[in-house]
């Protein structure tokens, strides 16, 4: 009897050995870490009409017509893009993603100082501007590249949206 | 002696019991976020980055992303998984598989004027899922619905997850 419970002692002590390393992987295993930051930007204007638009041309905001201001509380990257793969109404426009004009097909660039060489595409967006300082504006212009033939004259629009990320290392 | 068999087993049972293994994971760290006052009036998320370190298939991380809304009328917002423009260096862009294994506790979050308010955001891993990559990001993107107009801001965390070896 004496050699049962010894044996049952032992079992018992494997088994309550066993059981420590699994108690270590389950809590100390994935490791999860954040950077106190605030991300946070506005920006000034919300809207542009670029009026009659006639084809084959490309015209543009004023230079530096709208301001970001970057209220972070860190470097961040200012992502420019489209929402939509198309321009809605009547018969809608594609957006091209290359900035080329075509039949209905519609293109936007943007950029600063009165240059425009970042084009706003809706896949695989551009940044605007990368490393924007904490607390620094930015400001930016945009242009059209107006299709080289309409099927209607009904007004079109997409929404252009501003990501704001903290910046790439 | 029998008793005492019976116990010495019960007592094994129940320590065996206790070692099942749960999901591996890491649990949120910090408590709430404490803004900066000349930002009560400005829409914020925090944090800006989550690193995730030693991931596997089975595992979970967890964070809570905190949303301010900054304007004096309530807003709802879209919190939403999102593929980066760009990543990190030595990052690659997550698959579109990994859409599937976050979670976000609340989608469409409604904030009151000037409220803060925190959304867990958790990455779970299937168990019998490959690794997309060593090191890949995605992003959580923040979005006030209510903006009306063509030009529109958004605001995201990146989650930047390291695999374990």
């Amino acid at each position: 009897m004496r050699k049962i419970i010894v044996a049952a002692v032992l079992a018992l002590m494997l088994v309550a050995s066993a059981a420590v390393p699994v108690f270590a992987l389950t809590t100390q295993d994935v490791t999860v870490t954040a950077t106190p930051s605030f991300i946070s930007i506005t920006n000034s204007q919300s809207t542009y009409g670029f009026g009659v638009v006639v084809v084959d041309t490309t015209p543009t905001t004023a230079t530096d017509w709208s301001t970001i201001t970057n209220s972070s509380s860190v470097s961040t990257d200012i992502e420019i893009s489209v929402t939509t793969a198309t321009w809605s109404g009547g018969v809608t426009w594609t957006h091209s993603d290359t900035a080329t004009k075509g039949a209905d097909t519609a293109g936007l660039k943007a950029g600063t100082g009165g240059v425009n060489d970042i084009i706003v595409k809706f896949a695989t967006p551009n940044d605007l501007v990368s490393s924007l300082a904490a607390g620094t504006p930015y400001s930016w212009n945009l242009q059209l590249i107006a299709p080289s033939s309409f099927t209607d004259g009904v007004q079109k629009q997409i929404i252009v949206r501003l990501t704001a990320v903290e910046a790439s290392a | 002696m029998n008793k005492l068999l019976v116990l010495l087993i019960a007592v094994g049972l129940l320590l065996s019991g206790c070692a099942q293994p749960s999901i591996p994971s890491a649990e949120p760290g910090p408590g709430k976020v404490e803004a900066p006052p000349e930002l009560h009036d400005k829409t914020w998320i925090s944090p800006g980055k989550v690193m995730v370190g030693n991931f596997h298939p089975g595992a979970r991380a967890e964070w809570p992303l905190t949303i301010h809304n900054g304007k004096s009328e309530p807003a709802q917002f879209e919190v939403r998984y999102r593929e980066p423009g760009s990543v990190d260096e030595g990052y690659i862009k997550a698959p579109s598989i990994v859409q599937d294994w976050v979670i976000i506790a609340d989608p469409t979050p409604l904030l009151e004027a000037f409220e803060t308010r925190e959304v867990l955001i958790a990455l779970v891993m299937p168990e019998d899922a490959e690794s997309p990559a060593p090191k890949w990001e995605f992003w959580i993107a923040v979005k006030d619905v209510t903006q009306t107009g063509m030009i529109q801001t958004e605001l995201a965390t990146k989650w930047l997850v390291t695999m374990r070896d």
